[in-house]
Formats: C-alpha cells, sequence, structure tokens
C-alpha cells in the first residue's frame, strides 16, 4: 500500500505554506499596529505632555485616575483573590464545594466587561451612593480581576513541591504557619505575576470603567471623585477630536498604553521563566 | 485540641468564609442586572398619568384652584386620576385665558389613544413625543414658555414584540425599544470575526504546536500574548485611524465604520485567544497517538491534522467558544470602528450598532425607562454569553471523559 | 513465501541518546518469513533497536545513530522516504493506541493518508484486514462506534489490523501483550501464529516464553550489545554465551 510520495509533498508543502503564512501574517498585523501607533505617538510624548495637570495639553490627572483605580481595585481583590486560592488549593477537600468555587471563578472570567460596568453602576455608583467615583470604578474592577488574581496564583501555589509542605508540617508547625512561612513565600514571583497581570487588565479595561468612573477630565482630588483613566482618555480624544493635535495627544495616549503593555508582558514572561527554571531545579 | 489547632481551625474557616466572595458577586450580579432589567417587561412607567406645569402659579383642575407654591416643594407633578371622562384645566396668563378638556383612559391598549384631547381654547397642543402632550399658551415670549407637559405613562413593554424581536430603537423620543438590529448587529460582527479569525487562528495554532522551530516558536508566543493584552480601545483607535479609512476607500462608501471594520478589529482581538488554548490542547494530545499515525506510514502534516487536531477537538471548540464570547462582549473597540447607527445591514460597509454599544453609549444620559431597558439589553447579552459558556461546561465534560 | 532471502541486514548500528550509547555495533540479518524474537532485561536496547528498523526515533531530537540499515537492499536512509519506509514496514506498540475514531476509520486510516479514497475497495481492505486480526467477527456490527470503547486486547488486535491494512513487509511489534491480561495475551499469541505465514516479523518481548513460542530467531540484548543471536531453539537449549544462559535461566533480570 503505497501513495504516490510527490503528490504527498506537494499537498504538505501548501499546507505548510499556508500555516507559516497564517503566523507570519497575524505577526505582522502586531508589528504593524504597534509601529503605526508608536511611530505617530512618539513625537508627541513629551514631559510636558505626561505631567501637565492641564488636561488641554496632556494626561497627568489621567495616569492619576487609573493609578489610583488600580491601587484601590488591587487592595481589595489581592487578599480575597489570594485566600480564595489558598482556600481551593491547601485546604478545600469538598469536590462539590470545589466545582461550585471553580464554576463560579470561571463563569465570572466570561462576563462581558460591560455587565460588570452596568452591576458597578447599579450597586456601587447608585445603591452605595458613591456616583461616578474612582471607588466605584475600582470595587467594580476588583470584582472583574477576581479570576485573573485567582487562577494565576493557584498556578503558583501548584508548583510548590509538596515535599515544602510535608517538610515544615513534619516539624510540628501548623497548616497557616506553613501556608504563611514556607508555601506563599515559595510561591511569591508567581503570585507577583498574578499582581502584574491583574495591573494590566485593569489599566486596558474600559467600557465598566465609563460606566463607573466618568469621564471628568480634571485632576481628582479623592478617590470619591469621578475621573478619567487613560483607556477612556484615548476614546473621547477620538469621539471629541477637533483638530490635529487631538489625534497627536491620541497618538501619544495610546503609545502610553502600548510600551504600558509590552512593559508588563515582557515582567511576567520573564519572572514566569525565572520562576520555573528555579523550581525546575529544586524538584 | 490545643490552641494552635484552634487558631488553624479559625483560620480555615475564614479562608472559606471569604472563598465565597466569587460565589457572592456572580450572584450579585446576576440577581442585580436581571431585576433592574426586568422591570421594564413588567411594570408601568408611573402609576399615573402626570401633568407637569411650567410658567404657571395657578390654575385650575376640575374646577379646584391648584396653587403651585402650595404644592410640596419637591412635587414637580400632578398626579392624575387613572380615568376620567373629561378632565379639564383652565388657567389664566395676562388677562387671557386657557382652557383644556380631556380624557383618561390608561387601559386603552394604544398608547396614543390613553389620552385624548377633546377640546382645547386659547392653547396650544404640541406631541414632542409620542407619550407627552404639551400645551403651551400662545403669545408666550420665545423662551419663557408656559404652559403643561401631559405625561402619559408607558405600560410594560412586551419582550418579543417589542423588545428582542423589534427594529425601532427610539428610545427617546418615541419610547421605542426594539433591539433586533443589535441583535443582529452583534451576531454578524461575531460571525464574521468568527469566519476569519478562527481559520488563522487555528492554522497558527497548529504551525506552532507542532512545527515551528524551536527558537522561532518563542517569538511568536510572546507576539501572541501582547495581542492579547492590548487594551481593546488601543484596537479601536488602530481600528479607527487604520482600518476605517481603507474600508472606506476600497468600498467607495460615504463612511468606513460599519460591520467590516468591526469584523476585523474583532477578528484580531480573538486571535489570541483561539491560538493558545488550541495550542494548549494540541500538546495534551499523548504522543501514542502520533506515533501510531506515522508507524503507518502517515507524514507529519497528516498526523497533525488527521490524528492529532481530531483527538483535541473539544479543546479547539472551547477555543473556538471562548473566542466568540470574547467577539459577543467586546464593547469599546467596537464602538469606535463600528459607525453606531441602529440599522440592519444591508452591506459589508454598512454602519452596525452592537448590544454592547448600546448600552456603553447611552448610559450616560439615559432616563426612567430607557434606562431600564439598558440593563435588559444587558440580560440579553448575558444569555447569550451564558449559552456559549454551558456548552463549554459540556465540552469540558467530555474532554475529561475521553482521557 | 520465498525464505531465506534477506529482509533486514543491520550493520555497524551504533546509536546514542546525547552522550549516551544505548546501541553497540549490533549486526544482525533478519530473513523473510522469519519471526526474530529480541530480549533482555529492561534498558538494554532492545525497543530502541527495534524502533530504528523503522526509523521511530528520528522523533527523538537527541537520538542519533550511526551504521548501515538496509530493506530488500535499499538503504533505509537513502533516496526511500521515511513515509515509504513506514508503510513497508508496520509497528505495533507497547500500549494498544487506536485513534479516538471509529473502528472502521482507525483501519482505513493508513490506506487513505496514502490517497486511497474509493469506498468500496477502503471496505474490502477493512474487512479483510480485520478478519486477518481475528477481529471481525466481535466488530462488525460496530464499525461505525467509537475504537476506544473496545477492550484492551481488542484495542491491540485493532491496532494490529491497522497495520496489516497496509499491506507491509515486516510488522514490527514492541511487547505488544505487555500491557494485556492473560487472556488477551493469549489471543494475540495465537494471531501471531497466524500472521507469521504471512509476514516477517520482529517483536520485542519480555516474555521468555512468548520468545521461545512463537520466534524461528531470538536475539539476546544486554547493555546496549548483541550478545548472541541464532535458532530460538537453539538460545534457549543450548545457548553458546554465559550471559544468555544466565538470563533465560533467570538468573539475572
Amino acid at each position: 500500500m503505497r501513495g504516490n510520495i510527490k503528490s504527498r509533498k506537494a499537498k504538505d508543502g501548501a499546507l505548510y505554506a499556508l500555516m507559516a503564512t497564517a503566523t507570519f501574517f497575524i505577526l505582522a498585523i502586531l508589528g504593524f499596529i504597534i509601529a503605526f501607533i508608536v511611530i505617530k505617538g512618539i513625537p508627541g510624548l513629551t514631559w510636558e505632555f505626561i505631567t501637565s495637570p492641564d488636561w488641554h495639553v496632556g494626561v497627568w490627572p489621567m495616569l492619576l485616575t487609573t493609578i489610583y483605580v488600580v491601587i484601590v481595585s488591587l487592595v481589595v481583590a489581592l487578599p480575597i483573590g489570594i485566600i480564595t486560592a489558598v482556600y481551593l488549593n491547601e485546604y478545600a477537600k469538598n469536590p462539590k464545594l470545589i466545582r461550585a468555587l471553580r464554576l463560579a471563578i470561571e463563569t465570572l472570567a466570561g462576563i462581558p466587561s460591560i455587565i460588570f460596568g452596568l452591576f458597578g453602576l447599579l450597586v456601587f455608583c447608585r445603591f452605595f451612593g458613591f456616583g461616578q467615583s474612582i471607588i466605584a470604578g475600582a470595587f467594580t474592577l476588583s470584582i472583574m480581576i477576581l479570576p485573573v488574581v485567582i487562577t494565576s496564583t493557584e498556578e503558583a501555589l501548584k508548583t510548590v513541591p509538596m515535599s515544602f509542605r510535608e517538610g515544615s508540617l513534619a516539624l510540628g508547625t501548623t497548616k497557616i504557619q506553613t501556608i504563611r512561612k514556607v508555601v506563599l513565600p515559595s510561591a511569591m514571583p508567581g503570585i507577583i505575576t498574578a499582581v502584574i497581570l491583574a495591573i494590566g487588565r485593569v489599566v486596558g479595561e474600559s467600557a465598566p470603567v465609563l460606566l463607573t468612573v466618568g469621564i471628568a477630565k480634571n485632576v481628582p482630588k479623592s478617590i470619591m471623585d469621578s475621573g478619567r483613566t487613560l483607556t477612556i482618555h484615548l476614546y473621547y480624544l477620538t469621539k471629541e477630536a477637533i483638530d490635529e493635535s487631538s489625534f497627536q495627544q491620541a497618538f501619544a495616549t495610546a503609545t502610553i498604553l502600548v510600551v504600558f503593555v509590552i512593559i508588563i508582558n515582557t515582567i511576567t514572561r520573564t519572572m514566569t521563566r525565572k520562576y520555573e527554571q528555579r523550581m525546575g531545579s529544586v524538584i | 485540641m490545643g490552641r494552635k489547632q484552634v487558631i488553624d481551625k479559625i483560620f480555615k474557616n475564614f479562608f472559606l468564609a471569604v472563598s465565597f466572595a466569587s460565589v457572592l458577586a456572580l450572584i450579585a450580579i446576576i440577581v442585580f442586572v436581571f431585576a433592574q432589567g426586568a422591570i421594564p417587561f413588567f411594570t408601568w412607567t408611573a402609576k399615573s398619568t402626570h401633568l407637569i406645569p411650567y410658567g404657571i402659579d395657578e390654575f385650575k383642575l376640575n374646577g379646584e384652584t391648584v396653587r403651585i407654591a402650595d404644592l410640596p416643594s419637591n412635587a414637580k407633578y400632578i398626579e392624575l386620576e387613572r380615568q376620567c371622562d373629561g378632565c379639564d384645566i383652565e388657567f389664566r396668563n395676562k388677562g387671557e385665558a386657557v382652557t383644556l378638556t380631556f380624557k383618561i383612559d390608561l387601559d386603552e391598549d394604544i398608547v396614543a389613544d390613553r389620552v385624548k384631547i377633546i377640546e382645547t381654547g386659547g392653547g396650544e397642543v404640541d406631541y414632542p413625543e409620542e407619550f407627552v402632550y404639551e400645551v403651551s399658551y400662545k403669545g408666550a415670549i420665545a423662551g419663557q414658555k408656559s404652559g403643561f407637559f401631559i405625561a402619559i405613562p408607558q405600560g410594560p413593554t412586551k419582550f418579543f414584540k417589542e423588545f428582542l424581536f423589534a427594529k425601532d430603537w427610539h428610545p427617546v423620543y418615541k419610547k421605542q425599544y426594539g433591539i433586533l438590529t443589535m441583535v443582529i448587529a452583534t451576531l454578524l460582527s461575531t460571525f464574521g470575526a468568527v469566519i476569519i479569525g478562527v481559520p488563522l487562528g487555528l492554522l497558527t495554532a497548529v504551525y506552532l504546536a507542532e512545527f515551528v522551530p524551536k527558537g522561532l516558536g518563542k517569538y511568536v508566543r510572546a507576539g501572541v500574548d501582547l495581542l492579547a493584552g492590548i487594551p481593546s480601545v488601543v484596537y479601536g483607535f488602530f481600528g479607527l485611524m487604520m482600518v476605517v479609512p481603507l474600508v472606506k476607500n476600497m468600498s467607495g462608501a460615504p463612511a468606513g465604520n460599519g460591520l467590516l471594520a468591526a469584523i476585523f478589529i474583532l477578528a484580531v482581538m480573538m486571535l489570541p485567544t483561539v491560538i493558545s488554548i488550541t495550542e494548549t490542547s494540541l500538546r495534551a494530545v499523548p504522543r501514542a497517538y502520533r506515533e501510531g499515525s506515522l508507524a503507518l506510514g502517515a507524514t507529519k502534516m497528516q498526523t497533525s491534522w488527521k490524528v492529532v487536531f481530531p483527538a483535541a477537538k473539544s479543546g479547539i471548540m472551547a477555543s473556538i467558544i471562548l473566542g466568540t464570547s470574547r467577539a459577543v462582549g467586546e464593547t469599546m473597540a467596537v464602538i469606535m470602528v463600528a459607525g453606531n447607527s441602529p440599522q440592519i445591514p444591508t452591506k459589508l460597509s454598512d454602519g452596525i450598532r452592537t448590544l454592547t454599544a448600546t448600552i456603553a453609549l447611552e448610559m450616560g444620559y439615559a432616563q426612567g425607562r430607557q434606562n431600564h431597558i439598558l440593563f435588559s439589553v444587558g440580560i440579553v447579552l448575558f444569555i447569550m454569553i451564558l449559552i456559549l459558556n454551558s456548552v463549554i461546561l459540556v465540552l469540558k465534560k467530555h474532554m475529561t471523559e475521553e482521557s | 513465501m520465498s525464505d531465506n532471502q534477506a529482509k533486514f541486514v543491520i550493520k555497524d548500528l551504533d546509536l546514542w541518546y546525547g552522550d549516551f550509547q544505548a546501541l553497540k555495533k549490533i549486526n544482525m540479518t533478519v530473513n523473510t518469513g522469519e519471526v526474530v524474537a529480541c530480549i533482555g532485561p529492561s534498558g538494554c536496547g532492545k525497543s530502541t533497536f527495534l524502533r530504528n528498523l523503522n526509523r521511530m526515533n528520528d522523533l527523538i531530537d537527541i537520538c542519533r545513530w550511526e551504521g548501515e540499515i538496509s530493506i530488500d537492499g535499499d538503504d533505509i536512509m537513502g533516496d526511500m522516504d521515511v513515509t515509504e519506509l513506514r508503510t513497508r514496514v508496520g509497528m505495533v506498540f507497547q500500549k494498544p493506541n487506536p485513534f479516538p475514531m471509529s473502528i472502521f476509520d482507525n483501519v482505513a486510516y493508513g490506506p487513505k493518508m496514502q490517497g486511497l479514497h474509493d469506498k468500496a475497495k477502503l471496505h474490502e481492505i477493512v474487512e479483510s484486514s480485520l478478519i486477518k486480526a481475528a477481529l471481525w467477527d466481535e466488530v462488525k456490527d460496530r464499525l461505525k462506534k467509537t475504537a476506544l470503547g473496545l477492550s484492551g486486547g481488542q484495542q491491540q488486535r485493532l491496532c494490529i489490523a491497522r497495520a496489516i491494512a497496509m499491506e507491509p513487509e515486516v510488522i514490527l511489534m514492541d511487547e505488544p501483550t505487555s500491557a494485556l491480561d492473560p487472556i488477551a495475551t493469549q489471543k494475540i499469541e495465537e494471531l501471531m501464529e497466524e500472521l507469521k505465514k504471512d509476514y516477517t516479523i520482529v517483536i520485542v518481548t519480555h516474555a521468555m516464553h512468548q520468545a521461545a513460542r512463537v520466534s524461528d530467531k531470538t536475539a539476546f540484548f544486554l547493555l546496549g550489545e548483541l550478545i548472541e543471536f541464532g535458532e530460538t531453539h537453539q538460545i534457549f537449549n543450548d545457548p553458546k554465551m554465559k550471559q544468555t544462559a544466565d538470563y533465560i535461566h533467570g538468573r539475572f533480570g
């Protein structure tokens, strides 16, 4: 049973070419997006643009708003997320309970961000009376990033070898001591990766932020104020563009976001690789 | 039990309690959004017809004098009865008498017939909105008009006839809340994105999992990760600055914002999801399948597509569905490139408005029923996603059964 | 079958995994129509040797070999395409590895990959292969059902049918019964008795009695070296080398 080797090789070659083309097409799109934005954005990315509190000229108020939103949402989401991951990975035994928790987390991860926006608007802005404010937005986003924090922390906890826990427990420590002194510190690089991923999510998010944080352009005085994050600023710059300078600003703002994403990706990549190498040598 | 064990136990229970935050959040989201979104389908916008005077100090309603100054400070309107055969209003302004007689029957099915003006004297009647009569005083100085608004309450919106399968979306003036155009827009743009994004993603994933030279794979994967990390507004911005003009030039349409631009951007945005999950599931296919196929004289390419690929099909389906969910739920990128006109597109270059776009665009100023209806739109979106999610759950079950 | 014609000629085969030399200067000739059993303790290189005959070792990045292997006088590294070699040399693995598709599709897979799409012809091949693999009666009513629903022994016979469907000249068997229960093992051994009439077979086995029962010749491997190769009868009754005798009499294992 032997077919025509030549025709098979030709078919395989064509398919290979198709696959390679698809791959490089995708990479080309990515490269093009980044180059297009960064090349046009760099000229506008002056010191004044970044630090001027005047929203006509720069993005300082938006940077501040973004930073506030990131901090507050992390303060809420990190403890809850890490504790949930610890519970799931170290304590939970009842399979039904585990399944229920995981189902909730997965469903939460799949909900479109705009729905989180609706929820945040309803509950935090209206029901709790925060109005459109940084705090309302941060609470909303903290729910949104919970799944990211939980799953990546769990990944980190899973890489901690069982022998570490056994070694510690064998010395007569309690479970909570083992977790605090042995498990969490060993998983720390992984947890930091989770934090960075969460920061990336918050900074890049837009739809729920629009509904809950609002669009106020001035420097926020407190987290109870409304504000405008970088992403929403970019959206409004293009929406309300009046002249060339608006687009110049939009390109510069987009460049900040793109560069930020590249930095975040690089950090998480290197951290994951280093961490895997270290853990690999332990196991 | 020693002190240490007690502390251990306390921590354990505390952790358990905290773990339920996700469950609680999920339940709260479902309950609140559904409760709010259900309101339009079960309630009237107001219990009765409202009479809202403006620029008037005093008038007579059915012969009784109403003084605005005597009303409670926060009441801006007077509630009328649900049914009355001949209500009349009289008031004077600059000496001239204005009278108005009308009939109210809120049990009428047709909204326009619920309140009927029978007779007017000395005033002008306007219908600025289908649900509001405006009676204004003739000869009033521009900008200082005086008169009444008669706001007619709207009954429960019929879910299928007036919402899901209705085409007209005129939330402010005509109070029409048909979302059919948006459902179709969401389905079309998602479908288009799947048609483009899935084949591209799958080809790339198989290349990455099976063929890519080692040194290169690292960079491709980094690129795919980066694609996943780019914020949606940046995609939208790129689309607006690059894709929209391109579509405009190619199609000759007056504007490039529309279905095609949305499809392109959504296709790119779903790629990382499709690629990374497909690659993972391809890698999870047991080596024995590959060896079995190769030992039968199949080429590596045949092995990859005829054995490994089908063996990973549950995971691949899951990747496609997750990518689809991403396209369905995407908001800002679509708003920026899609044109946002609520219509059923006939060409690829036609403007569309998705469900998500409607929520984000109108939430800022929506009042009353419109505000509630936007939550109803959220429910429709939510149900779409839940359906997709449950398909994934079924697939996951399949996967565990297979292995 | 024309006997005593060299099918496989292996000359000075050296093989390394990275720095580790797994096979040392192996020389062997497998004649057409013979059944050759390779025995030896775990890690002696017998499976590696077998997997080199249809170049399955190509899949392992760190694996590298020198020497000469020819089938019917054709160098397997020469002009011959590796897929051609594998159509001529079928293989059955240690663990049954049917594809996650229907029984029919499993058997039809190989011919289809060679470009055969004629339905009637495929049916014919599937039926005759399953009959030869003594599986036809058990599965003829559920050809469209998934192969993963079969028992382990049935799966292994399906894998044999799958190999037969390619009309190979040689069938390599890598401990084909080690993952099976005794009854399934017995069935496979009976099947081997049948197959040896039509095919040249090289089998790696842990079970000494299996080698003794089914093979014409036996090769004893130890630490990557071919210690002794000869008539099965002679190897088991009158081994020339001391290590062979020790192994056969269970003095190490």
